[in-house]
């Protein structure tokens, strides 16, 4: 069976992460995905030369940000300041499905290559955008990163105590809602047009994608009951924590019906005469005594390691798992055996590497991971030789600096 | 136009919030989203009176968890145990495009409502399930939730200083980006059908979902480039960190080219001294004083309210952000003006109320709110008239239990 997207083509004309990240979600999904960088400068993503902290540099002279961002796709250099630049793009806009773009509102227009110019070559075109505060709005042309929207939407003042400064996160989450909302809007976009024969104009942004992350708690929120966070030794069921054990591992015990779980877990924790003790017989009045329990469990836990508890735990039925840490992912045979961690054979790093995978099966038509991140320019000559121009042009259009 | 997806109908045999999630996104976008329920218990999710120490009660006996979870949705009461109700049920497979479902793996099958079966009723079926932890591996048929999925997906060891305790979050990120990823699937696969007549099984999980979100971290972890985070007051750059203004509001600077824009920030700050200082000349020398700079920007930015600040930084083009909290959303303009938050007329209430809107604008055929969440079986009558039915047959059905 073939890919989702085969025989779809993407212009990802997109710098950084938020776009980039969406042309290789349509990517994995078997879009051929062609990368439009500028000749010049290309995409600033690619000597990103750290991202917050973390060195970027791979064996081979890659860079861990670029790539990742742009995995499985073509890369075509090209000029669309020139003339003969956007010749070249339009006819490659009439035989695509998809342009997709993350500039900043209104760049795309003064270059002359905006929605309403592409469509003129391809009456059936989506124009897809992915901003950071969205379309409209008093700040629709500002420039925004992913801190920007991390900021903008709350987000960091939903972990953490609440009252304490908000606290810093690993980068890079608010950009991956970004382009996982706006591959969510293109792919329906080639369903409507599939079903009506109509193209049209998508709008993805920062800010919305995290509207659709914090849907419930902005909807409790809006209703006036804003959610607190406390602090574990706080939290209102011991069912619902996470525990430190001897290995220095945590466990997390995820009981949404604590009442049902309450004598397997005090069974498992060795701790029978909880079980008919009345001041813990079901949830509100387990609330009440909750630090008490949450004191004498951080002094039971400690006494044997996570591996040991997770068995006795779910020897007793109780819902609980691993509290992981980054580095724990590939050794956790639930990300490997479903492939959302995949071996990953590299020619440029030279060795097979392990990379994230498809995070969603399709039953026949499954995604994967197609190929690295492309060199810079690396499939301009066979782009434009399958557009009809010939090795002279080619020539002629590399003199000109045109790609 | 018509909304993306008008025509399209969706079976959500779903509970709790990852799979009525994915659903509500599908309903917002037009399908006709039928919320299959058992006559006894119904969704848990009517049921819940607290999240997170928050109580969930609404004017008109609604509940906010539910409310929110499956707004625009028709509810079907249907006894799946029993034989005339799996019939319905088949009979309302027949006529559908997808079924959605998160319950534990396995679960569907012993009621004979697996894909299995169902195909046979409709070939071209989408079967769309939602998991915890992927149809695979060792931890496959266990149960999971929201916490579940923010511990073992590491995302909870992604947030505060590296070393310190996991931080506590809201509830509800993890369930939302898995039924975020789900409904992307569905799509996919809708697309699939419409181009090549086949449907098929969609699976999504919380770990899978997670993994998308957190692709960049995890790659750069995975090879080998992981990098402590540190607290604000120790940050690599300044230019990129939240600060306390004045007025105790939080604003962020993030420049991802900080020396374009040191010059600017100091004189913002009337830091001259900085500005001259050669030991701060370029990003890398001033890495190592960082944490000399954000103390004395802390101090300064405490003098003045944050909307001083965020002028003056606009007024040279320095990228900045509001640092909002929830509450500051419903009156941000830019929320407002991309209908990202907007007023939503809600018939129980008999008022508008603010409700997070559409994400993402289709210039032809956007999506909308469809409605309300559904009374429990609400809609059985019409749905069951609508399959042919009739009054006759629908009151023995419910003299019987098979539907509600």
């Amino acid at each position: 069976m073939p890919l989702p997207l085969e025989g779809y083509r993407v212009i990802d004309w997109t710098i950084f992460q938020q776009g980039p990240v969406c042309g290789a979600m349509l990517a994995d999904m078997g879009a051929d995905v062609i990368k439009l960088e500028d000749p010049v400068n290309g995409d600033p993503g690619r000597t990103m030369a750290r991202a917050q902290g973390q060195e970027t540099e791979l064996p081979g002279g890659r860079n861990a940000y670029f790539e990742n961002n742009n995995r499985g796709k073509r890369s075509l250099t090209l000029d669309l300041k020139q003339k003969r630049g956007r010749e070249i793009f339009f006819k490659l806009v009439a035989t695509s499905d998809v342009v997709l773009q993350n500039f900043r509102k209104g760049v795309a227009d003064k270059l002359g290559v905006g929605y309403k110019d592409c469509v003129k070559y391809n009456p059936k075109l989506i124009f897809a955008n992915g901003t950071g505060f969205g379309a409209a709005g008093p700040e629709a042309f500002e420039p925004s990163s992913d801190y920007a929207g991390m900021a903008r939407s709350g987000m960091m003042t939903l972990v953490g105590e609440s009252g304490k400064p908000p606290p810093p996160f690993a980068p890079g989450f608010a950009d991956q809602m970004g382009a996982i909302m706006l591959a969510y809007g293109i792919v329906m976009a080639l369903l409507v047009r599939e079903r009506t024969g109509v193209g049209q104009e998508v709008d993805g942004s920062l800010l919305g994608s995290m509207t659709q992350l914090e849907q419930l708690m902005i909807a409790f929120s809006l209703l006036g009951r804003p959610m607190t966070r406390t602090d574990r030794t706080k939290a209102g069921s011991p069912l619902w924590n996470h525990y430190l054990c001897s290995d220095g591992k945590w466990v997390a015990i995820s009981c949404l019906q604590p009442d049902r779980y309450w004598a397997g877990f005090s069974k498992a924790v060795g701790r029978e005469e909880w079980i008919g003790d009345p001041r813990y017989q079901e949830r509100m009045a387990r609330q009440q005594h909750s630090a008490e329990l949450i004191t004498a469990l951080d002094k039971i836990f400690p006494t044997k390691p996570r591996e040991e508890w997770l068995e006795i735990l779910r020897a007793n039925a109780v819902v609980c798992g691993p509290l992981n840490y980054l580095e724990d992912l590939p050794n956790d045979p639930q990300m490997t055996d479903n492939g959302f961690i995949v071996d990953f054979d590299h020619a440029a790093i030279g060795r097979t590497i392990k990379i994230p995978g498809i995070p969603i099966q399709l039953s026949k038509t499954p995604g994967k991971v197609r190929g690295p991140a492309p060199e810079f320019g690396e499939n301009t000559e066979e782009i434009l030789l399958s557009l009809g121009y010939t090795w002279d042009d080619l020539g002629q259009l590399r003199e000109g600096k045109v790609i | 136009m018509a909304t993306p997806l008008e025509g399209i109908r969706v079976l959500d045999w779903t509970f709790f919030q990852q799979g009525p999630v994915a659903a509500s996104m599908l309903a917002d976008m037009g399908a006709d989203v039928i919320k299959i329920e058992d006559p006894v218990n119904g969704d848990p999710g009517r049921g819940m009176g607290q999240v997170a120490g928050q109580d969930t009660g609404l004017p008109g006996g609604r509940n906010f968890y539910f409310e929110n979870n499956n707004r625009g949705k028709r509810s079907f009461v249907v006894d799946l145990k029993k034989e005339e109700g799996r019939q319905i049920f088949y009979k309302l497979v027949a006529t559908t495009d997808v079924l959605l479902t998160n319950l534990r793996l396995g679960v569907a099958e012993r009621l004979g409502a697996g894909y299995d079966t169902l195909v046979k009723y409709n070939p071209k079926l989408i079967f769309a399930h939602g998991t915890g932890y992927g149809p695979k591996g060792p931890d496959a048929n266990e149960p999971s939730s929201d916490y579940a999925g923010l511990v073992r997906s590491g995302f909870m060891s992604m947030v505060g200083v590296t070393g310190d305790d996991p931080p506590p979050f809201t509830a509800g990120i993890v369930d939302q980006i898995g039924a975020i990823m789900l409904a992307y699937g569905t799509m996919t696969a809708l697309l699939v059908r419409e181009r090549t007549g086949e449907g098929q099984k969609v699976d999504c999980s919380l770990l899978g979902a997670m993994l998308q979100l957190q692709q960049l971290a995890l790659f750069t972890h995975l090879m080998g480039r992981g990098a402590p985070r540190v607290g604000r007051t120790q940050a690599r750059n300044p230019l990129w960190n939240h600060y306390k203004c004045g007025d105790g509001q939080w604003m962020a600077l993030s420049c991802l080219q900080p020396d374009r824009y040191w010059q600017a920030f100091c004189a913002i700050l009337g830091l001259d001294d900085l500005a001259k200082d050669p030991r701060m000349k370029d990003r890398a020398t001033r890495t190592e004083h960082a944490p000399e700079i954000v103390a004395r920007a802390d101090k300064v930015f405490l003098t003045k309210p944050r909307d001083h600040w965020l002028q003056e930084f606009k007024k040279r083009d320095v990228p900045s952000a509001l640092l909002n909290t929830l509450n500051d959303l419903a009156s941000d303009p830019q929320y407002i003006a991309n209908n990202y938050i907007l007023d939503f007329y809600h018939p129980a209430a008999e008022k508008n109320l603010k409700y997070p809107g559409i994400p993402i604008e289709l210039s032809k055929t956007p999506g909308k709110i469809q409605g309300p969440a559904p009374e429990f079986g609400e809609h059985t009558e019409a749905i069951m008239l609508e399959l042919g039915y009739t009054w006759e047959d629908i009151g023995g059905f419910k003299e019987r239990g098979v539907i509600g």
